[in-house]
């Protein structure tokens, strides 16, 4: 029996050994899955964001001026880069020499490590800006040092753009920026869209607006959309023009070498809060004329003087609605509950480019962000009739007070009541044109022809009372010509009409005519009366439109001259006569090259009201590439002529940037498997997508791109790579086993930019 | 069943252990085993090292020898370019290069155009010493030079390499071979054996 | 061939005494004690080395489950301190148990492991690294070679130097020893002396590096050892297997041969099998098919030589019980 017990004692114990056994290995399993899960749970959130590519391309401007041997900020903000070989798409404010900005260097910082703060890298020149937009595109040039850089061999991180037309309130925008004067790292903010902001000179859609606001020196950077690209450029400008040290003007340099910052130092401008992006749509033109190198060119006018008095805002009004010509359809000084739409109309005068502008709405005394502009750079040239407004967004009750902004400093307020249910006779629907002979007219907008002997202005009214004095008052060029008071005699609702005439036809200038009611102003509008009348009775200031790709010491046609170009041709040359004319007259001429709009200027005019061969250009530093070209011209957005020109076949050949789209760009860190470190020096060869390894005669052609990793190991590719190939790398470091890998796919889905690492081992 | 073999036999202060002539004869084969394997093993290590394939330029009439495994470059404006794609962290390589000589051009000329040249895109770019000698019957300019290897990648922090370099110049008739060579400092003198090799199988 | 002698010149080809009375065997003479000893199994041999074996896979699993868990900062590189514990742990572990396992089974076990152990460690270090780092250069020339050439470098020139040091440790110190009184001791002496050469090897690979990552150089650590422990095993069985019985004289170049290629093979193979796809998500290295590969052939050679030995020493004990 004992030794039966025995026996039975060993095999539990022997049982128990295996059972404990299989546990220990049961929970090493376990620790080992979970640690494996918990791991692969790290690595996807550490999976680059959307954002991450954004980041990368998301460079810290500064420009800089020489004082006693020293360089001194004069402003800062972001930029985005949007092509390999260095183009920065950012605010105009921050690139030319406007507002407090000096422009004589623009010195680009670039996120070399994503948790670091950016590094001065390189010098950028302005090649595109749209000062009325607020936008501009930089090339980077050179190195600090002065070293000229080629674009093509510059390989940078950028980001690709995407379409701000899907975007409306609630959809999620991402600013990406630096939120101080270069201090951090690159940030990325997420921010609702809670609107839009219509604006002269952008549209419906001018500013997309978010709320809060986030830093002002992120303007310039990109804002981003879910998928991480591109949609529009953060836009604010500093409150103030930075003469003055302030909150919006930092002093962080000793300037006057008194060994100490103090108030008495140049200020940095800081750029307010910003909740105004303007939709990249605004820019492609610009970015069109960069990426193709392309030049706007005019003949120049008469040279205008800057003004020299204080800039003045005046006669401000509110209007319920705008015409499809940017008319007030609705003057009022009071609404009822529950509207959403409302507009501010003001004149201006003596403005500068760049003069910091805002617009500050109150109620109660307490600002209310969401209906408030600004501050923003002014792009609206020097004098003419401005409107800001909403659309689609309610406005609570309550009394609200406007007050404008120049340079920090309150110049103008308007101030009207919602919730306000009196009604009063009003005149509404202000809407311009040349008679028909039958009530109607012939002709409608806000330009119409010079000499025209007769414009009509046909306006509704309502809530009138007969007896009422009401009064027609016209203005040219800002000179009143006639004024009559009458009794109104017209019922209380209907539509009637108010006629310019002038039998001996209409001068050319700018009409405004102001309705008003009893001492009220119940309507007015601007129209122009320019050039002369076509077939159709519209405004005809241009004609007869000629190409030529070379132009006389006489400004008029050489060179080869007609519809088709020979290939080589570097500047495209549209001359044209022109006709009653104003000078102010706000003109555009554009580019389209297959359809698509490439270069884009609108300016006021000042050549005066008669002349010939005008002419505006289209120029490349190298030759036009080949395609179909037209050019075209407006007037307040009406178009004159378009006239279409080709350079050789007409057909353009894909190009570089087209094809770069469908690429991946590769970066990442090489490392000793051992160690962990980066293995510095190491060489990155990929072959050309259709060789192998055996392929390979260690021919530097058969390389399609290739790298060598730096310190740290990190490295980027000369090249990105064509999606959807199969590739043979190669991967050479002294002391190492050299990496062959004939199979590295990039698959057709795969996302650009992306970050690999590569683990090396000793012999 | 357990035993004590420590405790029961003293260690003896001189032992015979009775070899057989096969235990000694066994003895001296490991070792001329050994030995023969470490020859054969050095042996290929120093053919190896100095193993070459063979580069070929038609155009320039001129051909050479140069280490296994180095990449070939012909796309530049030099004849050939060959790097050590291992060097670390400035690759090794020899780069040949044709420039026309007239009657009046002297091979200071020809020097002074690729100080230019290197001025501009090399930075730092000094000259050390420049040489007449001869060689094997053949009049040679030997230039010494230094420059700072720096990537222009602004994402890439690659500290500046010190580079030294050689070039040759050999005139011969109506033009000059200049045969550079270029290497880390710090390995200079290590690689130098590799491309005095290079150089004596150059033909030209 | 066994029989008995009388010549009085003869001695214990163990401990080298006179015999008065002469046993042989195949060529080698014992006397009495030494006669009944030599084809015993070295009993503590086998459970030390299975129980270091379990060591070092339980090693792999905790340095794979302690680099997963490892905070971030740790997760490229450790202390070189860790590094040296991962290669000293094994040998303590044999070591430690040995001699406990040979206590518990009154086993007595001479010092003669320990001093292969330092023996193999001393010359590792004075003799090997310099020979092999300083004057053949062979780190450098490994790195740069071809693919083919390294595979003959890693036999030619690390195997055999690696092997002809262990070798030399056993047959010209051991080889004379009273101690080293059974085949099996061969195999124990051997594996001392590797285990000794493989941790001072690790411990200055890892002071070289200046730290290492813990799954990967850990493993590679790991992977080493098992390299010199196969090889000692090797030369163990056939010095073990010489040392007893009059071999012909190719036999132990056999042995040293055949250690010198399984150790330049496994060197090289560690590295080579250790780098895997490059892709976009992988890259380019796995520790795990190296010490696969080692740990598989270093329980497959353990297995395979202790079956060996163990056959043979079964044979000779029924030879000569039948003799007796």
């Amino acid at each position: 029996m004992h030794t039966v017990d025995a026996t039975e004692d060993i095999k539990q114990h022997t049982s128990m050994r295996k059972t404990r056994l299989r546990v220990l290995v049961g929970l090493l399993l376990i620790s080992l899955s979970l640690a494996q899960a918990s791991k692969a749970q790290d690595a996807q959130e550490d999976e680059p964001t959307a954002t991450t590519a954004a980041r990368q391309a998301t460079v810290f401007l500064m420009q800089t001026y020489e004082q006693s041997g020293s360089q001194v900020i004069s402003c800062v903000g972001t930029g985005t880069l949007i092509s390999s070989t260095g183009l920065i798409l950012t605010n105009a404010h921050l690139a030319e020499a406007i507002g407090p900005c000096r422009g004589e260097r623009i010195v680009v910082e670039l996120p070399v490590r994503l948790d670091e703060p950016p590094v001065p890298t390189y010098i950028a020149r302005v090649v595109q800006s749209d000062i009325q937009l607020d936008l501009a595109v930089l090339q980077i040039a050179g190195g600090l040092d002065g070293s000229l850089v080629e674009p093509e061999t510059l390989s940078l991180p950028y980001v690709t753009l995407g379409d701000p037309s899907q975007l409306g309130p609630g959809k999620m925008l991402t600013y990406v920026g630096y939120p101080d004067i270069g201090a951090t790292s690159v940030t990325a903010i997420e921010r609702l869209i809670s609107g839009a902001t219509v604006e002269k000179g952008g549209g419906r859609t001018a500013w997309l607006r978010t709320n809060p606001a986030v830093e002002g020196s992120m303007s310039g950077g990109g804002a981003f959309d879910s998928n991480g690209r591109l949609v529009g450029v953060a836009t604010s400008a500093p409150a103030t023009d930075g003469q003055l040290p302030g909150p919006s003007c930092l002093s962080i340099q000793d300037n006057n070498n008194d060994g100490l910052i103090t108030d008495r130092d140049a200020c940095v401008p800081i750029g307010g809060a910003i909740t105004t992006v303007r939709p990249i749509t605004f820019a492609l033109p610009l970015i069109e004329a960069a990426s193709n190198n392309f030049q706007l060119d005019r003949a120049s006018g008469f040279q205008e003087t800057a003004p020299t008095v204080p800039p003045v805002l005046y006669r401000l009004f509110f209007s319920q609605g705008i015409s499809d010509v940017g008319l007030p359809t609705r003057m009022v000084t009071s609404l009822p509950s529950g509207i959403t739409e409302l507009f501010l109309f003001f004149d201006y005068d003596n403005m500068r480019p760049g003069t910091p502008y805002e617009i500050r709405v109150t109620s109660n005394g307490i600002e209310v962000p969401e209906f408030s502009l600004g501050p923003l750079a002014w792009g609206g040239g020097r004098s003419g009739s401005w409107y800001v407004g909403t659309e689609n967004r309610l406005w609570p009750d309550g009394p609200y007070e406007f007050t404008l902004l120049l340079n920090g400093q309150a110049v103008a307020t308007a101030g009207i009541s919602v919730g306000d249910a009196s009604t009063a006779p009003t005149f509404s629907n202000l809407a311009f044109g040349i008679p028909d002979g039958l009530g109607g007219f012939r002709t409608s907008g806000m330009l119409f022809p010079a000499e025209t002997k007769q414009i009509d202005a046909q306006f509704s009214f309502s809530d009138m009372i007969d007896d009422t004095d009401w009064t027609e008052i016209w203005y040219l060029d800002g000179q009143e010509v006639f004024r009559t008071t009458r009794l109104w005699d017209k019922g209380p609702n209907g539509q009637t009409t108010v006629s310019a005439v002038n039998y001996e036809g209409l001068p050319l200038g700018t009409y405004r005519l102001e309705l008003l009611i009893g001492q009220q102003m119940a309507a007015t509008a601007d129209i122009i009366l320019a050039g002369t009348s076509s077939q159709q009775s519209e405004s005809a200031v241009f004609s007869n439109p000629r190409i030529a790709n070379d132009i006389t010491r006489e400004n008029e046609p050489a060179g080869v001259t007609g519809s088709v170009m020979p290939l080589g041709t570097n500047t495209l040359y549209a001359f044209m006569d022109w006709d009653l004319m104003p000078n102010g007259t706000q003109w555009t001429y554009r580019w389209f090259l297959d359809g698509r709009l490439v270069a884009s200027s609108t300016q006021a005019w000042n050549n005066g009201g008669v002349g010939e061969n005008f002419w505006v250009s289209l120029s490349s530093d190298q030759a036009l590439p080949e395609g179909s070209y037209a050019v075209e011209v407006l007037v307040e957005n009406r178009p004159m002529f378009s006239k279409d020109v080709s350079i050789g076949s007409g057909t353009r050949p894909v190009s570089g940037e087209q094809q770069g789209s469908e690429t991946v760009e590769i970066s990442g860190t090489v490392i000793d498997a051992l160690t962990g470190k980066g293995i510095p020096g190491a060489l990155i060869a990929v072959l050309d997508v259709k060789l192998e390894s055996p392929d390979f005669t260690y021919d530097e052609a058969e390389i399609y791109s290739q790298a060598i990793s730096d310190q740290e190991g990190h490295f980027a590719l000369s090249r990105a790579l064509p999606r959807g190939n199969y590739y043979t790398v190669f991967v050479f470091a002294d002391g190492y086993i050299t990496i062959v890998e004939d199979n590295f796919t990039i698959r057709s889905t795969q996302t650009s930019p992306v970050e690999i690492r590569i683990e090396m081992v000793r012999p | 069943m357990s035993q004590d073999i420590w405790g029961v036999d003293p260690e003896p202060t001189e032992i015979d252990t009775g070899l057989t002539q096969n235990d000694r004869f066994s003895a001296i084969l490991a070792v001329v085993l050994t030995v023969a394997a470490l020859g054969l093993g050095l042996l290929i290590k120093q053919r190896s090292s100095t193993d070459t394939w063979p580069y070929e330029s038609r155009g320039a009439g001129i051909s050479a020898n140069y280490p296994v495994g180095w990449l070939v470059d012909e796309r530049g404006n030099y004849v050939v370019r060959m790097r050590d794609p291992k060097a670390r962290p400035f690759k090794t390589q020899y780069i040949i290069t044709i420039v026309p000589m007239g009657g009046q051009t002297s091979t200071r000329n020809v020097l002074d155009g690729l100080t230019l040249q290197r001025s501009t895109d090399l930075p730092a770019y000094r000259v050390l010493s420049v040489q007449e000698t001869n060689s094997g019957g053949v009049n040679l300019t030997v230039m010494n030079f230094a420059f700072v290897d720096a990537d222009p990648n602004p994402f890439i922090q690659r500290l500046p390499v010190a580079v030294l370099g050689i070039d040759i110049l050999i005139r011969d008739e109506d033009r000059a071979i200049i045969i550079t060579y270029m290497s880390d400092k710090q390995v200079f003198e290590e690689n130098r054996p590799s491309f005095d090799r290079f150089l004596s199988s150059l033909r030209y | 061939m066994t029989c008995m002698s009388t010549n009085p010149n003869t001695r214990c080809t163990v401990c080298g005494q006179i015999l008065a009375r002469t046993l042989e065997y195949k060529k080698r003479y014992y006397c009495d004690f030494h006669y009944g000893l030599f084809y015993q199994n070295t009993r503590p041999l086998w459970r030390a080395s299975i129980l270091t074996f379990g060591v070092l896979i339980a090693m792999m699993l905790g340095l794979a489950i302690g680099s997963q868990l490892a905070p971030e900062h740790l997760g490229d590189a450790v202390p070189p301190g860790t590094g040296i514990l991962v290669a000293i742990l094994p040998a303590l572990v044999w070591l430690i148990a040995l001699y406990r396992v040979g206590a518990r089974t009154q086993f007595h076990l001479s010092p003669l492991p320990v001093t292969m152990f330092v023996l193999g460690a001393l010359l590792s270090a004075a003799v090997t690294r310099p020979f092999l780092y300083n004057i053949v250069n062979l780190d450098i020339w490994l790195g740069r070679t071809t693919v083919s050439n390294r595979f003959m470098g890693d036999i030619l020139l690390n195997g055999f130097t690696h092997a002809f040091t262990l070798y030399a440790i056993i047959r010209y110190i051991a080889w004379d020893s009273p101690a080293f009184a059974r085949r099996t001791d061969g195999v124990m002496l051997a594996f001392a002396a590797s285990l000794g050469y493989a941790t001072l090897l690790n411990i200055l690979y890892v002071v070289e590096l200046g730290g290492m990552t813990l799954l990967n150089g850990g493993l590679r650590l790991i992977t080493q050892l098992c390299t010199f422990l196969t090889t000692g095993l090797i030369l163990g069985y056939f010095v073990g297997y010489n040392r007893f019985e009059d071999m012909p004289i190719y036999h132990l170049s056999l042995g040293l041969a055949m250690a010198a290629t399984v150790n330049g093979f496994l060197l090289y193979a560690g590295s080579a099998l250790n780098s895997i796809r490059l892709s976009l998500t992988q890259s380019g290295f796995s520790p795990w098919p190296g010490i696969a590969l080692n740990i598989g052939v270093l329980i497959l050679t353990f297995s395979t030589i202790r079956g060996l030995m163990q056959r043979q020493n079964a044979l000779t004990q029924a030879k000569l019980e039948q003799i007796a």
